[in-house]
């Protein structure tokens, strides 16, 4: 199910560590913010991260550069996405750094579909490109 | 048609062609986005500089490497997609 918070766009998903057989949240669904300044494909609070368990894998550190030009070193794992209301598992890295505290959707993820916002009638649809 | 032909003249100048020019550039770059996008992502597994599982997605390869008895916490899982080293977030000070 997609759909907005306010005016921002939102969706509702799980995310999955499959590896390690767990996903998050256990029953139901999270919301993740759509944020189209974002160019990476998902990024989670510390506390899914580890709820999730991406962080018993071997990750990697990478850079997020934030909107005020400061560079914030964050970790990265690969995980699967699932979005409510759409057919079918998307993988791709999710990343957490220091003081995040909503899960934003980014583009990397955006990319695998349709994305159609209409804002006169608070419309939100998502295809997957294939 | 309007714009394409006031982008045509801004970009192309006034020459014969401009439209056509512009019209197959614009195809050439929707084709290339196209043919990127139909790249399958390939994950793999690796122990040091061996790759110990290649699968075309994570639920793939976590039952790969399941099979071969191996850990998930023993190994590095990439995609073949480069990660960046940096990303950015949030809004930009200009539009590129």
């Amino acid at each position: 199910m997609s759909g907005f918070v306010g005016l921002v766009p939102a969706f509702r998903l799980r995310l999955r560590n499959i590896p390690l057989k767990t996903e998050y949240p256990s029953n139901g669904s999270i919301e993740a913010i759509v944020d189209t300044g974002y160019e990476g494909f998902l990024a989670v609070p510390s506390s899914i991260f580890r709820a999730v368990r991406l962080d018993e894998i071997v990750t990697r550190q990478a850079v997020v550069e934030v909107a005020d030009g400061r560079r914030l070193q964050s970790e990265v794992a690969y995980g699967t996405v699932e979005l409510d209301g759409v057919k079918g598992e998307f993988d791709g890295p999710v990343e957490t750094l220091a003081g995040l505290g909503e899960v934003l959707v980014g583009v990397r993820l955006l990319s695998e579909f349709r994305f159609t916002l209409d804002y006169c009638t608070r419309a939100v649809s998502v295809n997957p490109c294939r | 048609m309007k714009k394409l032909r006031e982008v045509a003249r801004r970009t192309g100048g006034p020459k014969k062609g401009a439209i056509s020019e512009l019209v197959d550039a614009a195809l050439k770059e929707h084709l290339r986005e196209v043919e990127a996008r139909s790249v399958r992502q390939e994950f793999r597994a690796s122990r040091g500089d061996l790759v110990v599982a290649r699968a075309g997605s994570l639920r793939e390869l976590a039952l790969l490497l399941e099979k071969r008895g191996i850990s998930p916490r023993d190994v590095l899982i990439e995609s073949s997609i480069p990660l960046p080293a940096s990303t950015k977030t949030g809004l930009r000070r200009h539009i590129d």
